[in-house]
């Protein structure tokens, strides 16, 4: 939309009660053209800040008798294109939305608007003894209706689940701008779960007007261990074992030692060992007689896995710096090149020192730098590769080595993400995993939902067809073996 | 109708029963597919014919959801669908086809010291069974559900088409969370041919506690006055010999465990008097009852037992599980709609188990509809155009 009709949209929309502003100028917009995700970009003709449900539903309505499309965006932070706004569309950004609504410490949930960022959270209900679980690495800056869009999931996802075991109930502003709860606040089923298939839909099922969450009590104790190994593949094989033997770390991350050399020559340098090729992360918490003996027998896993180091935070401010360097990793990457492409991708975790070979295998192909940062625990790989967008032999490059990580992933048996999302980065990639018959149920339950589709078009799900088009040998992720 | 159904799984597996009735509508066929492909096959056939379908595992849990919608229908028993079961304990991950018996999956899973929650259910039911009936027991909390350990299904769909959701990986945000949507659905959209599902390490130690007291009231008072000093995995307020019990289960670190029994209220009881408290919410009504579970948040235990005990009077409640947000009575059938009525003032969740064939219900068995029936009615018409997956089965009649 452009012109007279962009303009008198945008008058329609600053009419509206409770809408804060409505930026329209070229360069207000400039910023919110892409999110994390660089590799896509798109120009909405206006972007409106709704400060309550009612007004997400009038500038819903707006677009609908303007029948342009709407794409709902938290802080931008998603690795994806999930936000990435469709040609003309209104982004509707719900980070002044950002009120705790209620906190319920006997039931242990908080009710709270999208905009509230994932931290703010944690840090208001701590001097209850409780805590938001689902960690992002951006949870400084996400927030909750983000997260609950993306499904984010965590360094902590390995003990506490993505974020959908955490929603119980949602205020939702439908696409055709009615209001409806799904899920109940007390957590109890009562039909179909929309809920949960609305948690993760990217956006593209309706917008969250607020939320209410689960909280977990705060540990009794804490224990954070670091474990340096030779190889990427020892420490794989540490974390296997520690699965094998049941033991629950609240948290098994791995980085390689590209990782180590960018963080430990950057601000976020965390004292990691420069001689290793590895380092595993792990965190224990819940009682501290059971953390004690969970520390020892890791301990001895990892020896037993040939580290070369076995190192215990002895205080909360070591326990922390441990944290900083794998939290500060992404930006550390900074350092190597203008630009970085953060993939995400899940497999069975036995098969994660063979995939994460192929994977460096691939690039070295290319030339191209990389990275590994894991959610070890949970099978969850992020390779990192470093380019220079400008270089357009380089972002063609990039772009190949990407759609090659993921036929490694789903060739082990694995998936297309683990946190991340699909957005516009991986829709068309869908196909390698799912087949025409598999995705229409997908479709089915967006045309239920969506049926004009003005809500976040284009994203996550490719269009039908599009699987035989653009894969003809797809076969379905059934067919993969087990 | 049958001879198509013939076609499909051979005659020896499809039987035509002179009087039989499920659900309220009139049985035409039981059919027993074999596979995965056999049963969309049957799914199809039975779409074309627009006759409507109940499919099932071993029949366990036959007594949930509303009557049909239906004068007649095809019983689809996947009890044959029961060849693939496969563990693999170093992922913590297992798959299962839908008919495989909770206690063959339980046996395999000891073997390997691991466990799921599905193996907390009978063994007598099916893994496909309990997914889509995500039935509520002891030991459900707003921690333990079902569906948070499901992490992929293949399911066959009313149009005859097969279709995978989620992977078999522990993580995983590809796509909508169909898996969810399929859970707990009782077969009203798809039907569970296989399943792929998370693995836990066996607790290193269970104990049970239980102590006696005078009434209801007393019990939720003691419970609340032990909460903060341990984190059990269920809980539970039983009537025992004109009072009730109060039995705590507790799994995990054995010097954790014995912590915290330390704090708690009574006596080690042994897993047999919690196996006491799950049997009795698995058998299905006698006759003429039906068996109504209240819900609402934990806190609203005490005042959920008060609106059971002012709607039916107190000597209904068989039980009362904090750690759920629920209580459950046993109440005759005709006075289900007062109940239904009452939880609806109270805001509460109401869900009712009737006796099998127990004949045409006098209200909804799933109480007041969710604000969301009309998008829900949207889905299941995209799932079942024709309306064949057990039709009005389902929360509003779907």
């Amino acid at each position: 939309m452009a012109g007279a009709g962009a303009s008198g949209l945008v008058q329609r929309l600053r009419a509206l009660p409770e809408v804060a502003e409505v930026l329209a100028r070229p360069a207000e917009l400039f910023s919110y053209e892409s999110d994390g995700l660089t590799l896509e970009r798109g120009q909405p003709s206006c972007v409106a800040f709704p400060t309550s449900t009612e007004a997400i539903a009038a500038i819903v309505h707006v677009c609908n008798e303007a029948g342009v499309a709407f794409v709902p965006r938290g802080a931008g932070t998603g690795l994806s294109g999930g936000a990435t706004p469709v040609e003309g569309c209104v982004v509707i950004e719900c980070a002044r939305m950002n009120r705790v609504l209620e906190i319920d410490a006997t039931n242990r949930t908080a009710t709270v608007q999208p905009g509230v960022i994932n931290e703010h959270l944690s840090q208001i209900v701590r001097p209850l003894g409780l805590f938001y679980a689902p960690d992002p690495s951006s949870q400084s800056a996400c927030t909750i209706g983000g997260n609950v869009a993306e499904n984010s999931g965590g360094p902590h996802t390995l003990k506490y689940g993505t974020t959908s075991p955490h929603v119980l109930e949602l205020e939702v502003v439908l696409p055709d701008a009615s209001i409806v709860r799904l899920g109940r606040r007390d957590g109890h089923a009562h039909g179909y779960d929309l809920r949960g298939v609305f948690v993760g839909s990217e956006g593209t099922l309706g917008i969250v007007g607020s939320a209410t969450v689960r909280l977990v009590p705060l540990p009794e104790t804490v224990c954070t261990m670091l474990g340096g190994f030779t190889s990427l593949r020892d420490a794989c094989a540490a974390v296997s074992e520690v699965i094998a033997r049941g033991i629950v770390p609240s948290a098994l991350e791995l980085i390689d030692d590209r990782t180590i050399d960018a963080v430990e020559a950057s601000v976020y340098a965390a004292g990691y060992p420069r001689d290793a090729r590895a380092v595993l992360l792990v965190e224990l918490d819940g009682a501290a007689v059971a953390v004690e003996r969970e520390r020892e027998r890791i301990a001895e896993v990892l020896r037993a896995n040939g580290a070369i180091e076995v190192r215990v935070a002895r205080d909360e401010a070591e326990r922390l710096a441990l944290w900083r360097g794998r939290k500060g990793a992404f930006g550390a990457m900074g350092r190597l090149a203008p630009d970085l492409y953060v993939h995400d991708a899940v497999v069975p975790r036995t098969k994660l020192p063979e995939v994460v070979d192929a994977i460096n295998r691939a690039a070295e192909t290319r030339g191209v730098r990389i990275a590994n940062i894991l959610h070890a625990g949970d099978g969850n790989l992020h390779p990192n590769l470093s380019f220079d967008r400008r270089d357009p032999e380089q972002l063609r490059t990039i772009r190949e080595l990407g759609a090659e990580i993921l036929r490694i992933c789903i060739d082990a048996g694995g998936v297309l993400s683990g946190e991340h999302g699909i957005g516009l980065e991986k829709r068309d990639y869908m196909c390698l995993m799912f087949s025409e018959s598999d995705l229409a149920p997908m479709r089915w339950v967006h045309e239920a939902f969506d049926p004009a589709d003005l809500c976040n078009p284009g994203k996550q799900i490719p269009a039908p067809r599009a699987c035989a088009e653009s894969n003809p040998r797809h076969r379905g992720y059934a067919q993969v073996s087990f | 109708m049958g001879a198509a159904f013939e076609a499909i799984v051979g005659a020896e597996h499809v039987e035509r029963p002179a009087a039989a009735r499920l659900a309220g509508a009139r049985v035409e066929a039981v059919v027993r597919p074999a596979d995965a492909a056999e049963l969309a096959a049957c799914l199809r056939a039975a779409s074309e014919a627009r006759l409507a379908v109940v499919a099932c595992g071993h029949g366990t849990r036959q007594h949930l959801g509303n009557p049909l919608d239906s004068e007649e229908c095809v019983r689809l028993e996947l009890g044959r669908l029961a060849a693939h079961l496969e563990v693999n304990p170093e992922e913590g991950v297992a798959s299962a086809d839908a008919g495989v018996r909770i206690g063959e999956l339980r046996a395999r899973l000891d073997a390997c010291g691991k466990t799921s929650l599905l193996t907390d259910l009978p063994p007598q039911g099916s893994v496909g069974g309990a997914l889509a009936a995500d039935p509520f027991g002891a030991d459900w909390t707003l921690d333990r559900r079902l569906a948070n350990e499901l992490l992929g299904v293949e399911v066959a769909l009313a149009n005859g088409e097969l279709a995978a959701a989620g992977g078999r990986v522990v993580k995983n945000v590809t796509g909508f969370d169909l898996v969810r949507l399929y859970c707990g659905s009782l077969g009203t959209l798809a039907v569970l041919a296989r399943v792929t599902f998370r693995l836990r390490a066996q607790p290193e130690c269970e104990r049970v506690i239980a102590a006696r007291f005078a009434s209801l009231e007393a019990g939720l008072a003691a419970f609340a006055s032990a909460q903060g000093a341990a984190d059990p995995a269920g809980a539970a307020i039983v009537p025992e010999q004109g009072g009730v019990e109060l039995v705590f289960r507790l799994l995990g670190d054995e010097r954790a465990i014995e912590d915290q029994a330390a704090q708690l209220p009574g006596d080690g009881a042994g897993p047999e008097r919690w196996a006491r408290v799950r049997a009795a919410l698995a058998t299905p009504p006698a006759p003429g009852l039906a068996r109504v579970r209240l819900g609402a948040r934990r806190s609203d235990v005490a005042e959920l037992c008060r609106v059971a005990a002012d709607s039916a009077g107190a000597g209904a409640v068989r039980g009362a599980y904090p750690l759920a947000g629920s209580v459950v009575l046993e109440v005759p059938d005709a006075s289900l709609p007062q109940l239904s009525a009452a939880a609806e003032r109270a805001g509460a969740l109401f869900a009712a188990e009737r006796a099998p064939d127990a004949g045409p219900s006098p209200c909804d068995v799933f109480g007041a509809p969710p604000d969301a029936l009309a998008l829900m009615r949207a889905v299941k018409t995209r799932f079942d155009p024709q309306r064949v997956l057990a039709p009005g089965r389902f929360v509003g009649r779907i």
